[in-house]
């Protein structure tokens, strides 16, 4: 298993978040991260903010393809104004070649994010399971337009 | 949490179009169908505000492919407001949820405001 975790980097100071913002890929999916992953992958986005982040295609922060299984935390972060400016998922997307994805999304404001086509803020498109949670959070204004 | 004793079913028509469903949430079961095939939503103490302003299920649009799928959503101490699907209303269904699934719906609110 493959975990991954953006947290307060290697700042003692509690209030020091990380920050994301203005990230972009021109041609393709997940302007924060694209994972492909044939087993699995833990996923935490711990108390940033991400800001203006743009996929062209898919994800507007996280893209997953071709992964067995996937649990994606964000928690007590802040997301705004990012975007899938031509696809699905204006936060996340996981594809079809996904087996089980779950997106846990804890005591976050996300405002303004939109996609094209499906899912303004999140787009599971697993094969078998599709496990989405939300708690304790503010989720304002997700067009899919 | 789901309460068993007392669930809802809702089921919704289906539509010709599938693009532009789901103004938050989109959730698509891709596999063959199977009995362990899921989509699974849980809103707890959360405020949600989303529209698919061309689409289906203004908050949540759910589709499970050929065979057996099943939708679980729970909604508790939440407020949903001001979801929409297009305002072309005879060909976009699911103001707020579209589920859309071969096997079995179960579907709950507790405490929870649902407003447009």
């Amino acid at each position: 298993m493959t975990a991954i975790k953006f947290d307060q980097l290697y700042s003692t100071d509690p209030t020091v978040t990380s920050y994301f913002g203005n990230l972009n890929t021109n041609n393709n999916h997940g302007a924060l991260m694209h994972a492909e992953v044939v087993n699995e992958v833990q996923i935490q986005m711990l108390k940033a903010t991400a800001e203006s982040n743009t996929a062209k295609n898919h994800g507007g922060l996280f893209s997953f393809d071709n992964v067995g299984k996937y649990t994606l935390t964000i928690d007590q972060c802040t997301i705004t104004g990012n975007s899938a400016t031509f696809g699905s998922g204006g936060l996340v997307y996981s594809s079809s070649t996904t087996s089980d994805t779950k997106v846990y999304i804890s005591r976050t404001t996300t405002l303004n994010n939109n996609a094209k086509t499906d899912g303004g803020l999140v787009y599971l498109g697993g094969a078998n399971v599709n496990w989405l949670t939300i708690d304790s959070s503010k989720l304002q204004t997700q067009m899919s337009s | 949490m789901l309460d068993p004793a007392n669930p809802t079913q809702i089921i919704d028509s289906k539509t010709t179009s599938n693009n532009k469903d789901g103004g938050a949430f989109h959730s698509i079961i891709s596999g063959g169908g199977g009995s362990g095939n899921k989509c699974i939503l849980s809103v707890t103490g959360s405020t949600i505000s989303a529209s698919a302003t061309q689409g289906r299920g203004g908050l949540y649009f759910c589709q499970g492919a050929s065979g057996t799928s099943s939708q679980t959503v729970t909604i508790t101490s939440s407020t949903i407001d001001d979801s929409k699907a297009s305002s072309n209303s005879g060909t976009r269904n699911g103001g707020a949820f579209f589920i859309d699934v071969s096997g079995s719906i179960s579907f709950s609110t507790s405490a929870s405001t649902l407003n447009n």
